[in-house]
C-alpha cells in the first residue's frame, strides 16, 4: 500500500492534520482509483476496531474513527457508482436499532451503531426505552431489512417479545430480520422468540449481513 | 445536601447536550489521567502505592468540578463545589448497624491498615433466577453463616409471566423477591439479617415505591440508586432518592464505569468512578457505594483492570474521605466450574486488601441462574483467611496472578457452569456430591498456594 494510502486508512485510529474525508478527496483528485481508497479505509478501520478491542482505543475513539470513515465514504461514491459503469449500486442493508422499553443503557448500542456503520449498513439509531410499536414504525419509514434491538435489563427483554408479536399482529412477519444483543440476551433467549442472536457488537455485524444479503 | 436544592440544580444548571457531555468528559478525563500519572498495573491489582491512591482522588475532585453530574432529563449540569463534595464525604456515615437484633452487622467506612475486616454480602447481585428456584437459591446463601448481609437476584417472572420494566408486575416481583428471602432468613433463624439492595427487579421508581413497607423492605434494609454511565443521573433515580429519604431505608448507590467507554481505559474509569462516589454521597445523599467496574469486552469484574480499578478507589477512599463501598464480584464462569472457585478467590483477594467490602458473586456476568451459596461459602472463606493471616499487597498480588492465570481463558470461552438445581440438592439445600468434591479439591488447592483457611 502506498504512503497515500496508508495515511488515509491511519487516520481513521490515529487522526492527521487532515480528515479521512480531505486525505480521500485529495488521492481521488491525485488519480488514485476510488477502490484502493476503500481499500485502504477498510484496513484502517479494521485496525480501529482491533485497537478497541486491544483497549488501546477507546468508544470515542471508534466513534470518531466511524464517522470519518462515513464522511470519506461519500467523497469516494459517486466515483464509485461511475466506475460501476452506472449499474445499480451494491445493495445496502438497513436497520433500525435502538433500546427496550424500560432500558437507558445506550452506551452498548452506540457501539452496535458505530460497528453497523464502519461495516457498511445503514442505521437507523432510535435511542433509548423504545416502544415495541415504534421499532416497527420505524422499520416501515426506513424501509429496513433488519430491527435491531438492545438491552441490558433482563426486565426490558419481555418488550422483544412483543415486537415479534406485534410483527405478527401487523402481518409483518417474515417482513425484517430480527436481532437481539445486549448485557441481558442470551442465545437462548433470541432463540424462544425466533430472534437472531449478536454476542458483541462485531458479531452481529456478521449476523445482520448475512441474514440481510 | 437536601434534595430539593439537588432538584433545584438539575432544572437550572447549564445546558449541554449529552453527546457533547460524553466527548467532553472523555477528553477532561484523558488530561486527568496524564496530569496525575494514573497508570493501571495488571499484573499487581492490589494496589499499594499511597500516591497513586491520592493522586486519583486529586483527580475524581477535578473531573467533579469540571464536569458536573448531568441530569439527562433536563439536559442541566448539577454542580457541586469541591467544598460541597468534601462536606458530604465528612457527613456520610463511618459506620452503620446493618439488619436487626442479634442478626444485625456493623459495616465501617475502612481505612488502610485499621485492622478491621469487610462486611461479607452474599447473593447473587442482578441474577434472574427463575420463580420455583428463588426461595432454595436464597435459603443457600442464608445457611452461610459467614454472610453478613444478603442481595436477592431478580424475578424473572410471576406466576409464569414475564415482568417487564415498568410494567405492573415490578410491584409484584420486588415485593414477592423480599418475602421469599425473608423466608429463608427465618427458616435459617437469621430473621433480622440485612437485605442489601432490596428491590432488584425495579428498574423504575415503581419497585422502589412498591417496597417501601416493613412486610417487605424494612427501614434497616437497604435500595439501590444507580448513577447512570458516566456521571449522569435522571428523574428516575432522582425518584428513587426522594422516595428512599422519606421512608427512610438505607441507601447505597451503583456506579458501573465502563473500562474502554467514554472514560478511556482503566485509568480513566478509576477517576470516573472515584467521581461518581463523589456525587453520589453529595446528591443521592446515599450512606454507602456498590462499584462495579464493567470491562468493555467480557463484563466481568474478574478482569486484571476490573480487579485494578475497585482496588484504586478503595484505597483512595480508604486514605483521603472514608466511605463504606462495596464491590461487585461478578464472574465470567457459573456454579459447578473450578474457574468460578479461582475468580472467587481471586476478587476476595483482590477486595480485601483494597479496603473494600463486596457485593457478592454474579455468576456468569449475572446472565444465568447458575449461582449457589458455596461459591459464596468460598468467598467468605478467603475473606477470613486473608484478614487473618495479614496477607501483605504483595503476597496477594503474587496469589492472584497465579489464580488469574488459571482461569484467564475463560475470558474468551467461559464454561457457564450448571443451575442451581443441578449443583445442590433443592430440597434440603446442600451442595450435591460432585459440587461438594470440586469445591474441597479447589478449596486444598488454595491453600497449597498460600491461603491459610481458618474453617
Amino acid at each position: 500500500m502506498s504512503g497515500t494510502l496508508a495515511l488515509i486508512g491511519a487516520s481513521l485510529y490515529d487522526p492527521q492534520d487532515k480528515s479521512a474525508a480531505e486525505l480521500a478527496r485529495e488521492a481521488l483528485e491525485g488519480g488514485v482509483p476510488a477502490l484502493d481508497i476503500v481499500d485502504a479505509l477498510s484496513a484502517g478501520i479494521t485496525e480501529l476496531g482491533k485497537r478497541f478491542e486491544d483497549m488501546e482505543l477507546f468508544l470515542p475513539d471508534l466513534m470518531m474513527g466511524g464517522k470519518a470513515m462515513q464522511e470519506a465514504m461519500e467523497v469516494l461514491t459517486p466515483a464509485l457508482e461511475a466506475q460501476a459503469g452506472g449499474e445499480a449500486a451494491q445493495k445496502k442493508v438497513k436497520i433500525v436499532v435502538g433500546n427496550l422499553e424500560g432500558d437507558i443503557h445506550d452506551i452498548g448500542r452506540d457501539i452496535l451503531a458505530t460497528m453497523l456503520r464502519v461495516g457498511g449498513i445503514d442505521v437507523l439509531n432510535i435511542g433509548n426505552n423504545v416502544k415495541a410499536d415504534t421499532f416497527i414504525d420505524k422499520a416501515e419509514e426506513m424501509g429496513a431489512d433488519a430491527i435491531g434491538l438492545s438491552s441490558l435489563l433482563t426486565t426490558s427483554l419481555p418488550y422483544a417479545r412483543d415486537v415479534v408479536g406485534l410483527l405478527e399482529a401487523r402481518g409483518l412477519t417474515g417482513k425484517y430480520k430480527v436481532v437481539v444483543g445486549g448485557g441481558a440476551v442470551t442465545k437462548e433467549f433470541a432463540d424462544s422468540i425466533g430472534a437472531l442472536y449478536g454476542s458483541t457488537a462485531v458479531s452481529a455485524v456478521d449476523v445482520i449481513k448475512e441474514a440481510c444479503l | 445536601m437536601n434534595i430539593f436544592e439537588v432538584l433545584r440544580r438539575a432544572e437550572t444548571g447549564d445546558y449541554i447536550k449529552e453527546d457533547d457531555f460524553n466527548m467532553k468528559l472523555f477528553t477532561e478525563n484523558k488530561k486527568l489521567v496524564a496530569k496525575y500519572g494514573i497508570r493501571c498495573d495488571r499484573e499487581n491489582v492490589i494496589v499499594d502505592d499511597d500516591e497513586m491512591a491520592d493522586n486519583l482522588f486529586a483527580a475524581a475532585l477535578d473531573l467533579c468540578e469540571a464536569m458536573g453530574f448531568l441530569c439527562i432529563d433536563t439536559n442541566r449540569v448539577i454542580r457541586f463545589s469541591r467544598e460541597e463534595l468534601l462536606l458530604a464525604m465528612e457527613t456520610a456515615p463511618k459506620e452503620m448497624l446493618l439488619g436487626e437484633g442479634k442478626d444485625a452487622r456493623v459495616m465501617r467506612a475502612r481505612r488502610v491498615g485499621d485492622g478491621r475486616k469487610m462486611t461479607v454480602c452474599g447473593g447473587c447481585p442482578g441474577t434472574p433466577l427463575p420463580e420455583e428456584l428463588f426461595l432454595p437459591i436464597m435459603m443457600s446463601y442464608a445457611a452461610e453463616p459467614l454472610l453478613d448481609i444478603i442481595i436477592p437476584g431478580s424475578l424473572v417472572k410471576i406466576e409464569g409471566m414475564e415482568v417487564k420494566t415498568g410494567g405492573p408486575l415490578e410491584i409484584r416481583a420486588t415485593r414477592q423477591e423480599l418475602i421469599w428471602t425473608r423466608e429463608a432468613f427465618e427458616r435459617y433463624g437469621r430473621p433480622g439479617t440485612h437485605i442489601y439492595a432490596a428491590g432488584e427487579s425495579s428498574a423504575t421508581a415503581l419497585g422502589t415505591l412498591a417496597i417501601c413497607n416493613e412486610r417487605y423492605m424494612r427501614t434497616t434494609d437497604s435500595h439501590m440508586i444507580p448513577v447512570l454511565s458516566e456521571l449522569k443521573t435522571d428523574y428516575i433515580r432522582l425518584a428513587r432518592v426522594m422516595t428512599g429519604q422519606e421512608y427512610p431505608a438505607y441507601t447505597t448507590s451503583l456506579m458501573d464505569p465502563i473500562i474502554g467507554g467514554f472514560a478511556g481505559g482503566p485509568e480513566g474509569a478509576a477517576i470516573v468512578g472515584a467521581a461518581a462516589i463523589l456525587f453520589a454521597t453529595a446528591a443521592y445523599g446515599v450512606q454507602m457505594h456498590c462499584l462495579h467496574a464493567i470491562h468493555n469486552k467480557y463484563v466481568a469484574v474478574s478482569t486484571p483492570e476490573g480487579m485494578w480499578m475497585d482496588s484504586i478507589i478503595g484505597r483512595a477512599f480508604a486514605r483521603n474521605a472514608p466511605i463504606s463501598i462495596l464491590a461487585d464480584a461478578w464472574t465470567m464462569t457459573g456454579t459447578g466450574t473450578d474457574e468460578l472457585l479461582y475468580e472467587t478467590a481471586a476478587l476476595a483477594i483482590a477486595q480485601e486488601l483494597s479496603c473494600l467490602h463486596t457485593d457478592a458473586l454474579g455468576a456468569t456476568n449475572g446472565v444465568y441462574p447458575n449461582c449457589s451459596g458455596l461459591e459464596n461459602r468460598l468467598f467468605a472463606e478467603v475473606v477470613d483467611a486473608v484478614f487473618h493471616q495479614n496477607m501483605t499487597a504483595a503476597r496477594g498480588n503474587e496469589i492472584v496472578r497465579a489464580l488469574v492465570g488459571k482461569y484467564r481463558h475463560s475470558f474468551e470461552a467461559p464454561d457457564f457452569g450448571l443451575p442451581f438445581d443441578e449443583v445442590y440438592d433443592a430440597k434440603q439445600i446442600v451442595p450435591l456430591p460432585t459440587w461438594q468434591a470440586r469445591y474441597d479439591r479447589v478449596k486444598e488447592e488454595l491453600f497449597g498456594m498460600g491461603i491459610e483457611f481458618r474453617f
